[in-house]
């Protein structure tokens, strides 16, 4: 047997004192194949589930909602009012009896889960059209499809509820909104966190309605279960060829969201951000986080692969090397 | 109504209309607040309801009903389920046809006999704070503040209740 | 020994006289303070102490004293610059030690420990960005321990971008323990080394692709010219060849501020690695630049080109990246030094002004006032200013001490 060995100048050849033997050692073709197949296969593998995976989600059956119809606010914001109380927020700096606020256009706050604007009616000047802000409770939030930390709840009842004790203030949530709704209390060294609107989950599950929803005197501000409030909206867009846009917003973007709204005005003359896909947001990054782990699969194999390759090389030029040396002996 | 109207009544309208008041019957609404005067046989309802139930900051309406009555077309106006082509008599009255003929002008239903608080389940039903605002300032939006500013509020309606 | 046993006879005749040796790199104390007057090192002290104020009005008085950050406008400078654009240059670790180690490039020996100590030191000042700019930073370890969201892409980053840094730290410590003198355990950490650096390209690969998977989700307030469902393979891409022109860069400095310290096999070395490298960097600012003509061709996106925003796109793509790859070429073919480090240089300014233009122009392009929000105040300047000095002055503390650009000559021939 070490007779054949000796002079065999094969890829398993043993040259000189016999320490080269690459048979028992480490990388061999036949294990660079085996790891190389083994990669693709986990790689197709994990491909083939994942386009399995990708099913549609289920939605929310029977949670509630609220559909704010633009055409019955007069802007007394009982709403922003009752919000304030009902959530201890700090009192603002004009009262909710002042008119000046509409002097300019304000956004919720690290203060107000909720503010009320006035636009101008291109229809009828004399009646301006007022426009409630705050979180849309989206079926599927961006927030807590981008919270790091989980801090981000989609609850079966239909708010989307965030837990301060876990926020670290990435704010990545913000960048994700859609409807740029997070608001952060940068003025805070040492208690900052996000503020936005939780549809008073606490009080949803008391049985009660959320504090704007029973604030509100003109019901612009209505509560109920989503799919009712999809009927009655789309029944007051039948009932009101003229008086209100053909559109609920909300039914779609970003996949659907808990609030709803019509309008006699377009939404883009309110304020409403353009380009919103009808899609949920969590679909656009799903391909990507989908390919994590075939990395973690496929780039070892691959380039434990080209090591392997590497080193054979190498260990072939020393053999070469070995040769010339002791044949020029 | 009645379509005979007596002469005298028509020459001294200001004591028939506090005759009328004096006659007509006691109030029937339940839980709206206290009903004060009486109908005649026109049955125009109560003379003047206090509606109390009111939370928060705002203090309680007194409702002239009596004046409301000369001033809209038909009692459907309000009570809109009367007379109108918005729901069937069924929805609320438990009665049958014939029924129908002899109780139906004795018996208005108040608001707060349908509408109550929010119901999740049935949205397209406002709750009574919403469904008498709505009545409410379908005529009254745009008098002073009513309707355009918070200070409206108090200016016919609410009593305040500040400080 | 000489110096374990220095270390071992006890704290003050031992340990002390030993440590301080090491830290003064063998010279005595006024000796050592003399050497410090440099101009470079007065105008560093005087911009880190400018920058106190900035620091301390940022934890007493919340982010809001020093950022003009909003709810439209979460991110701004400090997470552009310290993380978006450093963390591709920071590369520079992964990809000597995968040419090296991996790809078989022999010749690469010398920039190993430069570009893994540059890498890791880079990644790690990144994470101290984020100790300015996260809103609560003693919750830092959040994601690593304490709530898991992985959903999120950030997520994504956060595990990655921790367990890299972690491997980085492994692969540096031979370095560390020639310094500090010790055998055993330095015997055992370089066997591991393949493993750590194979770990590191999945790790590199992943993080550097999820900081462009992060807008992925802003479809509608990405300017259409910077989103694309291409982001990450973007982000990526440029990565490595920002990696390369960082070496490149380093090489250059090294050579230059710290021969002292490097041995004949890395100076020898320079020339021949700066080429290698130039050719990898060109080529691959080819690639990123085809790349990006297909992410324009493939959204129909030509007729935006011809807006204001399409020209400032035109002047990244065209100007700083497609003109200094030209400039590489011409490099590299006629092997001039100084035509391959100047292109190198405006190749990493072209990525950083990528990434600012990512972060920052193109995200809410369309907000009223968008350019007033996207200047960062004085303070946050300074604080950024400091940052750089501080890294600065770290890498200098490192490279004047360990033996990064030689090796110690007990350990010459372990590996």
């Amino acid at each position: 047997m070490s007779s054949k060995i000796k002079r065999d100048r094969g890829p398993r050849g043993v040259v000189g004192n016999g320490s080269l033997d690459t048979r028992g050692q480490g990388m061999t073709r036949r294990s660079f194949l085996t790891i190389g197949a083994l990669g693709g296969c986990a790689a197709a593998c994990s491909a083939a589930t994942n386009a399995s995976a990708q099913q549609p989600l289920g939605g929310w059956p029977d949670s509630y909602g609220m559909l704010t119809d633009f055409t019955m606010c007069v802007g007394c914001r009982s709403c922003e009012k009752a919000c304030n109380e009902e959530n201890g927020l700090p009192k603002p700096e004009l009262s909710f009896d002042d008119e000046r606020v509409f002097n300019e256009e304000r956004r919720p706050n690290a203060s107000a889960y909720t503010v009320v604007n006035r636009h101008e009616n291109p229809a009828d000047p004399d009646r301006p059209v007022y426009r409630k802000i705050q979180c849309n409770h989206c079926l599927e939030p961006a927030c807590a499809t981008a919270c790091p930390i989980h801090a981000y709840t989609k609850t079966p009842e239909g708010p989307v509820i965030y837990d301060k004790d876990l926020c670290f203030g990435c704010r990545y949530c913000m960048i994700a909104c859609p409807f740029y709704v997070p608001a952060y209390d940068y003025d805070s060294a040492f208690d900052p966190k996000i503020v936005k609107c939780v549809m008073c989950y606490d009080r949803i599950r008391d049985g009660r309605a959320p504090a704007c929803a029973e604030a509100c005197p003109m019901g612009a501000v209505t509560f109920g279960k989503r799919d009712k409030l999809l009927e009655l909206a789309r029944h007051r867009i039948e009932d009101g060829p003229g008086r209100y846009m053909n559109h609920i917003y909300g039914e779609r973007e970003a996949g659907g969201t808990s609030w709803l709204y019509i309008s006699g005005v377009p939404f883009t003359e309110l304020g409403f951000p353009e380009g919103v896909p009808d899609r949920p947001m969590i679909e656009l990054t799903q391909n990507y986080l989908d390919s994590v782990p075939m990395v973690f699969t496929v780039w070892p194999a691959l380039f434990g692969l080209v090591y392997g390759a590497m080193r054979r090389k190498d260990k072939q030029q020393d053999n070469a090397d070995d040769e010339v040396r002791s044949d020029g002996r | 109504m009645s379509s005979k109207t007596p002469e005298f009544m028509v020459r001294k309208p200001v004591l028939c209309a506090l005759l009328f008041l004096l006659l007509a019957p006691p109030a029937f609404m339940s839980g709206q607040g206290v009903a004060q005067g009486a109908g005649g046989p026109e049955n125009r309802g109560p003379g003047v309801v206090v509606l109390d139930n009111v939370e928060g900051s705002l203090g309680p309406v007194t409702f002239d009903h009596g004046t409301h009555t000369f001033m809209a077309e038909s009692c459907a106006v309000c009570h809109h389920n009367h007379g109108s082509d918005n729901s069937r008599c069924s929805g609320c009255h438990d009665i049958g046809v014939e029924e129908f003929r002899r109780t139906a002008k004795e018996s208005f239903l108040g608001c707060s006999n349908c509408h109550g608080s929010i119901d999740p389940d049935n949205p397209a039903m406002p709750s009574l704070k919403v469904a008498l605002h709505t009545k409410c300032l379908a005529c009254h939006r745009g008098m002073g503040n009513i309707g355009r500013s918070p200070s409206g509020c108090t200016e016919q309606c609410h009593v305040s209740q500040a400080g | 020994m000489q110096e374990t046993q220095a270390a071992s006879s006890g704290f003050f005749n031992g340990f002390a006289p030993w440590f301080m040796n090491k830290l003064l790199m063998g010279r005595s104390w006024p000796d050592y303070a003399r050497s410090l007057a440099t101009p470079f090192n007065v105008m560093a002290v005087a911009i880190l102490i400018v920058s106190i104020p900035s620091f301390y009005s940022r934890y007493t008085q919340g982010l809001s004293s020093v950022v003009h950050a909003s709810a439209e406008y979460p991110w701004g400078l400090l997470l552009s610059w310290g993380i978006f654009a450093g963390e591709p240059l920071y590369a520079c670790g992964f990809l000597a030690a995968t040419a090296y180690y991996v790809l078989g490039y022999k010749g690469f020996k010398p920039l190993v420990r430069l570009g893994v100590m540059a890498g890791m030191l880079g990644y790690m000042f990144a994470a101290s960005y984020l100790l300015i700019d996260l809103g609560r930073p003693w919750r830092l370890y959040f994601p690593m321990a304490v709530g898991f969201g992985p959903s999120s892409v950030l997520f994504i980053v956060a595990w990655h971008v921790c367990l890299y840094v972690n491997v980085q730290l492994l692969e540096f410590t031979p370095a560390i323990l020639e310094w500090l003198g010790s055998k055993r355990i330095h015997k055992w950490v370089v066997s591991a080394t393949v493993g750590l650096v194979i770990l590191g390209t999945v790790l590199t690969t992943i993080h550097q692709s999820a900081l462009g998977a992060m807008y992925l989700i802003t479809p509608h307030k990405l300017h259409p010219l910077w989103y694309s469902s291409y982001l990450p393979v973007f982000f990526l891409s440029s990565a490595v060849f920002a990696a390369m022109a960082f070496l490149v860069m380093l090489m250059a400095v090294s050579v230059k501020y710290f021969r002292h310290m490097c041995d004949s096999a890395f100076v020898d070395s320079v020339e021949r690695n700066t080429i290698t490298l130039g050719k990898g960097i060109a080529l691959s600012m080819y690639v990123y630049f085809a790349l990006k003509v297909i992410g324009v061709a493939k959204d129909g996106l030509w007729s935006s080109l011809a807006t204001p925003y399409g020209y400032w796109y035109l002047f990244e793509v065209a100007g700083m990246l497609l003109l200094p790859a030209v400039l590489m070429t011409y490099g590299v073919k006629s092997s001039n030094m100084f035509a391959i480090r100047a292109a190198s240089v405006w190749a990493m300014l072209g990525i950083v002004l990528n990434r600012v233009n990512v972060n920052l122009v193109a995200y809410n392009w369309s907000m009223p006032d968008h350019f007033k929000h996207i200047t960062p105040p004085l303070p946050e300047t300074l604080m950024i200013l400091s940052m750089i000095t501080l890294q600065l002055m770290v890498m200098r503390w490192i490279l004047n001490r360990m033996p990064v650009l030689g090796q110690a000559s007990a350990y010459r021939d372990v590996h």
